[in-house]
């Protein structure tokens, strides 16, 4: 009988023993994460998020982006200032309205014509003829600091 | 003597030497603070762009002779043609993988040309300019004009 109960105590302390965590798998990937992250870092941060919906054109250029306006014109919308204006079918059916949507919410916005460049977000298959009437609006409305902003591609 | 030297027999090594256990708390702590900062300062995507400078509003009713035009690149769905004035300098038809740019940048190298107008014709989706531009930026043209339909001088490209 005494002998049973020591062999009882023994197996609760087994029980009781701390878990161990296996922390190496774990140590590895977060390794590999640090790396990727310091990889792709920017100390610049990014001044201005890809408009979704859109695919921007690629380009060798290395110019780098100033904060402004924003134009995004995507493949059915317009918008100035993320604001929806008008559809981009528009621009083709009816210019002359299109222009004066486009001119309306230029003048609409908080900033000064001169004092921020426009950025113009198109997407890579939009008919240039469209960005072209964009372009002479702002012109129009006193904005003729405009930037293209394009997808830089790594070569 | 004996006694002590049966007891080792008996063990493990590993009992015998003691295994060195690491503490990774430090580390994952680190890594805690590290990780979250780094993905707010990563950049997914690199953006670039080219910078116009539009001609006022007066510009629109300005419209420049053809024969006055310097070095002209048409882009239109047919492909690339190269003219100074009214004559034709080169054509480089659309090939199967997209224009071509590649002759486009050998020739504005051996022309060296001091201005140039990018004309673009309907219905040239905007990759394809914008293909043009590097172009003309990889042959070392600094000055870069975008025409209208008109003929009018739309907009000058900074280099």
């Amino acid at each position: 009988m005494n002998t049973q109960r020591g062999s009882l105590i023994k197996n609760k302390t087994a029980k009781a023993a701390p878990a161990r965590l296996q922390l190496t798998s774990l140590v590895d990937m977060m390794v590999i994460l640090v790396v990727f992250l310091l990889k792709s870092f920017s100390v610049e941060g990014q001044l201005v998020t890809p408009a979704a919906g859109l695919e921007l054109p690629n380009s060798s250029s290395r110019t780098l982006l100033e904060a402004g306006l924003m134009i995004e014109v995507g493949p059915r919308l317009v918008r100035v200032d993320g604001r929806e204006i008008l559809a981009t079918s528009d621009l083709s059916a009816d210019e002359e309205a299109a222009a004066a949507k486009l001119s309306a919410a230029l003048a609409g916005t908080q900033i000064r014509p001169g004092s921020t460049p426009v950025l113009v977000q198109a997407d890579r298959g939009l008919d240039y003829n469209h960005l072209s009437r964009i372009l002479r609006a702002c012109a129009v409305a006193g904005w003729t600091d405009v930037t293209l902003v394009v997808l830089e591609v790594q070569s | 003597m004996q006694t002590c030297t049966s007891s080792l027999r008996g063990r493990r090594p590993s009992a015998v030497a003691g295994v060195a256990e690491l503490d990774v708390t430090p580390v994952m702590n680190m890594f805690i603070i590290l990780i979250p900062f780094l993905i707010s300062m990563t950049a997914f995507t690199h953006l670039a762009s080219h910078e116009f400078s539009l001609p006022g509003d007066e510009a629109a009713d300005h419209v420049t002779e053809r024969s006055e035009l310097p070095l002209t690149v048409a882009v239109g769905t047919e492909g690339l043609l190269v003219a100074q004035g009214e004559v034709v300098v080169a054509e480089f038809p659309r090939q199967a993988s997209g224009l071509d740019l590649a002759g486009l940048t050998a020739l504005l190298q051996s022309q060296n040309p001091e201005r140039l107008i990018i004309a673009v014709d309907s219905p040239v989706v905007t990759a394809d300019v914008v293909a043009c531009l590097d172009a003309c930026a990889a042959a070392g043209c600094q000055d870069v004009g975008l025409a209208a339909g008109t003929g009018v001088v739309l907009s000058e490209v900074s280099p």
